[in-house]
């Protein structure tokens, strides 16, 4: 201010803004030689892709309240090797609510103001952050007690109904319609899908957007699938914020996650119901459910049918034996009679034969005695009998003479007067 | 009467009586008569009921 002539109004030295601005830049200048290491937290960053100038305003937070504030910018030329750095080693792009360590001077301006020019940015210190926000993140959800609540639902053994959270151009989505489509089983699955920006700054908003959604018509719903794939790995750390890990906690439906990416778990995913590593997984997943129940089903039904069968078989076996018995007793028992019958009949018989077989003999003897005494026998041999009035004559002196007496011969007779 | 348990007990105790040689000629043709009657109504039973578990079974099959 030295230098230049004063000018005088009323008395009064006036300077020109350009003066005391310009006065100002080469105090800071003097005062803020070199470059600082600051830790800020980015309040929000506008990028311009036509310059490819970043500007971003910067704040300092204590407990919520705003304690120091300030902008600061990074040039095209900074900015391309800076948010690559950052991305290659954080998978996350700066954006709005990061805390950073970054290299800068203290710039001041005539016409823009005050400024920091930022020139580097460590990475390794966001992953640090980003590292304690995952922390604090499941240290809170423990502590609310709702770490397991989702892990703990019951999925439903045929979960057919889907809500998708995914995008509908994405190759994951894709994957996961093809596989649930092509199930080799024919099972017949019921998609509905609740579009969303599944990475970035912008994920956690949406997400939970379509979950409060999803969860007004939750009894039309068996599960939640939030899927992803083809869209690179930056960007999930929305994944690890508290807001939406508690939103997939308490939700209502078993959520299952196929987010597909090759980093850490990220909080989302341990919270969820199931968590699987792509989109393709989850519709097996889901497959496989089917399959297990229809298996069971399966099992069930052949139990049944052999046991229902042997039960079957065992009765007709008894009914069997029982019938065999009853015949074979109830011949037994009309045989005895019978046989007793049969033996007394015989018994007499042979008593009969033995009796009659006794009178024959006996008979017979008889007729030998009678025959020894047919007088025809004597009268062969030349004897006769002499009949006196048709008596036989055993006393010549009984036939006087002139008595007529028969003589029986063998063969015919002779009349004769005793003379 | 329709249930194939009682039927099943009451043939098997008149079974045993013949078996036993208990039952006398006189009332024998009576044993025999009821137990061809209950043999008779138990088989039914069980046809009736294997061909109702394998409509049963053959339904369960039948969408696949």
């Amino acid at each position: 201010m030295m230098d230049h002539q004063p000018t005088l109004f009323d008395d009064r030295r006036i300077y020109s803004l350009f003066e005391l601005t310009g006065n100002i830049r080469e105090v800071l200048q003097e005062a803020y030689p070199d470059f600082y290491w600051i830790k800020a937290e980015i309040a929000k960053l506008n990028f311009y892709p036509k310059s490819g100038h970043c500007y971003v305003d910067l704040v300092d937070k204590q407990e919520r309240n705003i304690r120091a504030q300030m902008r600061a910018t990074i040039w095209a030329s900074a900015y391309q090797m800076i948010s690559a750095k950052f991305r290659d080693q954080t998978r996350e792009n700066l954006r709005d609510g990061m805390t950073v360590l970054f290299l800068a001077s203290v710039s001041f301006h005539e016409v823009y103001g005050l400024s920091l020019n930022i020139v580097d940015i460590e990475p390794s210190f966001t992953l640090g952050e980003m590292a304690r926000e995952k922390r604090d993140t499941i240290e809170a959800l423990k502590k609310e007690g709702i770490f397991d609540l989702n892990r703990k639902k019951s999925l439903p053994p045929v979960p057919n109904k889907i809500a998708v959270i995914s995008v509908e151009s994405s190759k994951g989505y894709h994957d996961f319609m093809v596989t649930i489509r092509n199930n080799p089983y024919g099972y017949s699955f019921r998609c509905s899908l609740f579009p969303s920006v599944l990475q970035g700054e912008k994920a956690v908003e949406t997400v939970i957007d379509q979950l409060m959604n999803i969860a007004r018509q939750h009894a039309h719903f068996d599960v939640v699938t939030l899927i992803r794939g083809g869209g690179g790995e930056v960007g999930l750390s929305a994944y690890d914020t508290l807001k939406l890990a508690r939103e997939v906690a308490v939700f209502p439906l078993p959520v299952i996650t196929g987010i597909g990416h090759s980093t850490n778990e990220t909080v989302v995913e341990m919270v969820a119901h199931t968590n699987l590593i792509t989109p393709t997984a989850v519709a097996s997943f889901l497959i496989g459910q089917f399959k297990t129940f229809e298996d069971r089903i399966d099992s069930l039904r052949d139990e049944l049918f052999r046991e229902s069968g042997q039960i079957l078989q065992d009765s007709l076996t008894r009914m069997a034996n029982l019938s065999h018995r009853f015949h074979s007793a109830t011949l037994r028992l009309l045989q005895q009679p019978y046989s007793e019958l049969v033996s007394s009949s015989e018994k007499m018989s042979i008593f009969v034969r033995y009796i009659l077989e006794k009178q024959s003999h006996t008979l017979e003897t008889y007729q030998k005695k009678i025959e020894l005494l047919d007088p025809m026998n004597t009268l062969k041999r030349g004897y006769s009998i002499t009949l006196l009035d048709d008596v036989p004559l055993t006393d010549a002196s009984l036939a006087g003479s002139g008595s007529e007496i028969k003589t029986v011969l063998y063969k015919g007779t002779l009349d004769s007067k005793v003379i | 009467m329709k249930n194939y348990t009682i039927a099943l007990k009451e043939l098997e105790k008149i079974v045993e009586e013949l078996e036993r040689g208990e039952v006398s000629v006189d009332v024998l043709v009576n044993k025999v008569k009821r137990a061809s009657e209950l043999i008779r109504q138990c088989k039914v039973i069980l046809r009736d009921t294997s061909e109702e578990v394998e409509k049963v079974i053959d339904g369960m099959g039948g969408d696949e």
